[in-house]
């Protein structure tokens, strides 16, 4: 018993090197990695490397170009867009986490039973999984911001509330194929309860593709809270959301471009790092993986 | 399973969808705060008697689910209340502005698809080389993009420094051009990939080998064998995208002051004028299930295994 833990534990590290070395000779994974560790550099060190603060205001120093003095310019209210985009980071990846963890907390119960226990539970909650595909999320989330109301925290929740099937989905398809493994059997045999089963046997092995999952679904729940935001549903003033900045900025967008071009080529680079990092992983992990 | 049988079983399948979700807007719109007599009368002098007269009159009075009934047989004749805001039939409102959504959206589908498909035929032929690499990467960058911020920087360029094209409100088809384009570059990022892999899945199945052993010309080959098959998907995601542009909509015409039906949404939460929002999510709901229908029957016809499949386990 003892040797054949061993063994495994063994066979795992081995496997875990494995998917390094995989992931390492991926190119465009690395790219995306990289890309990500600076955005996370600038969000954790924002209080040392801002110029000043995201919401200090200097009416005399209005939409100035891009200089020493402020190397993103300034925007309609005369602050800094470069502390604001540093800021902003940190918006952009906390919102980004909350989201995808609220979707997983939905998602991967409703796909957990709907694989354990199949027949009429899966039919309704994979009829309810279709459903929620089918529609724009965007829409869906306004409904719910309409009755909620506007605020940063309700997009957030709005978001992650019409986005979670991607989750039930896959976690769905893979309980049902790890149903029918020997370990489960065995699990069985011994009396674990269904509970015990479905979160401690089969959800680690369902792990790896929520985590690809969950990467490859941070871009989009950034980009859908940042044009709520970009709508005025979400961040209000002076919060540096990137959306709001965008909002703000696309006013002056002829006579000072910098307001719209870096927080937005910042958003675009925050996704493009999440979606090469996630292909990467999908590759390494879980190489059949699809969803939508 | 004929095919016959099988579109009439998915059209089945519809109904209770849209039904479903009526119960669910009817509801929402119940319990949103506002009372639509008072909000309706707003600024008017109304006695008592007359407001409740009114109630009776428009079946407020009824518990909810007689209401529901109510507003359900209105909404079958094709009336979908009046809007709090503009006074003017929802319906009315929103059949002005519909055309200038669906050449929007028509615009940008076609867009998409054209780019996808063909960068994506292109760099699946070619797998493996530069060209593949830098078509691969485009694409991907493509769909990180936000839109609206497409929409501003395509404006900056286009419509400011080189002054080619409108970039607010609607002067005519010049117009959608910016817009389509803010729209159409994400999504095709994806449809490129998509193609891409289906087209690579396909070119190494046995039937392509057997196909080129008989000596079939090899842009036969390509086209009527592998192309085929691997547009399937392709032809399915087009189906589920059409009413997620309607998503996009949203916020690209709202930047780009074009009337459409996504604009109107905007305003209408905005102002909180719920029937207007009612009637276009309820508008938006039957496109997603008519799209799906439609995604699904297009499906078995182009490939008939899976009338075999879905009708045997449904």
């Amino acid at each position: 018993m003892n040797l054949a833990r061993l063994t495994l534990e063994k066979v795992r590290r081995l496997r875990d090197n494995e998917t390094l070395k995989l992931y390492l000779r991926h190119k465009r994974g690395l790219a995306g990695l990289a890309i990500l560790s600076i955005i996370t550099c600038l969000a954790l060190t924002a209080d040392l490397i801002a110029l000043r603060g995201y919401a200090e205001v200097d009416l005399s120093y209005r939409l100035m170009p891009p200089s020493p003095k402020s190397p993103f310019g300034t925007d309609h209210l005369g602050r800094d867009v470069f502390s604001r985009v540093v800021y902003g980071a940190r918006i952009a990846l906390w919102v980004g986490l909350l989201v995808v963890i609220v979707e997983a907390c939905i998602g991967v119960p409703l796909g957990l039973l709907a694989g354990y226990y199949g027949g009429l539970v899966d039919k309704v909650i994979s009829a309810m999984t279709d459903m929620l595909w089918a529609f724009p999320p965007i829409i869906l989330a306004l409904a719910i911001v309409t009755i909620i109301g506007p605020g940063l925290t309700n997009v957030v929740v709005a978001v992650a509330l019409v986005s979670w099937a991607p989750y039930t989905r896959v976690v769905r398809a893979k309980t049902m194929s790890i149903m029918s493994r020997e370990f489960i059997v065995a699990a069985r045999a011994i009396g674990e309860s269904s509970f015990s089963i479905m979160f401690r046997y089969v959800l680690p092995n369902v792990l790896p593709s929520i985590i690809v999952l969950a990467t490859l679904t941070i871009p989009s729940a950034i980009l859908y809270t940042t044009a709520l935001s970009f709508l005025g549903f979400g961040a209000q003033p002076p919060t540096p959301d990137w959306g709001l900045m965008l909002s703000e900025g696309k006013d002056y967008v002829f006579n000072a471009p910098w307001c719209v071009v870096f927080p937005g080529l910042f958003l675009t680079l925050t996704a493009l790092s999440f979606n090469l990092v996630g292909d990467a992983l999908r590759e390494v992990l879980d190489p059949k993986l699809r969803f939508g | 399973m004929s095919l016959l049988a099988y579109v009439f079983k998915r059209l089945l399948i519809g109904i209770p969808i849209v039904f479903f979700v009526t119960i669910i807007l009817f509801y929402i719109m119940y319990i949103l705060p506002g009372d639509p007599i008072k909000i309706l009368l707003a600024g008017e002098r109304v006695t008592p008697e007359r407001i409740e007269a009114l109630r009776r009159e428009w079946g407020l009075d009824q518990p909810v689910h007689v209401q529901y009934f109510y507003w359900l047989s209105r909404v079958v004749r094709g009336d979908l209340g009046i809007s709090i805001v503009a006074r003017q039939p929802v319906t009315l409102l929103i059949s002005q502005r519909l055309p200038y959504t669906l050449a929007l959206m028509l615009t940008s589908i076609l867009l998409a698809y054209i780019i996808g498909i063909l960068t994506g035929l292109v760099a699946a032929l070619m797998r493996g080389s530069l060209v593949d690499t830098a078509l691969s990467t485009m694409a991907i960058v493509f769909y990180s993009i936000p839109g609206f911020w497409l929409g501003l920087i395509l404006m900056l360029i286009f419509g400011y420094y080189l002054r080619l094209l409108p970039i607010s409100g609607y002067e005519g088809p010049q117009s959608l051009v910016l817009p389509a384009l803010a729209l159409a570059l994400p999504s095709s990022g994806y449809i490129m990939r998509l193609t891409r892999a289906e087209m690579i899945e396909v070119l190494n199945e046995d039937y392509i080998r057997t196909a080129r052993g008989r000596g079939l010309s090899e842009s036969r080959v390509l086209l009527v064998h592998a192309l085929r098959n691997a547009i399937i998907p392709v032809v399915v995601m087009f189906f589920l995208d059409l009413p997620w542009l309607v998503g996009g909509a949203v916020v690209i015409e709202t930047l780009f002051a074009l009337p459409g039906m996504g604009r109107l949404l905007y305003i209408s939460i905005l102002k909180q004028d719920y029937p207007v929002v009612q009637g276009i999510v309820l508008i938006i709901t039957v496109l997603v299930v008519v799209c799906n229908t439609l995604g699904d029957i297009v499906v078995a016809i182009l490939d008939p295994r899976v009338r075999v499949e879905r009708g045997e386990a449904a």
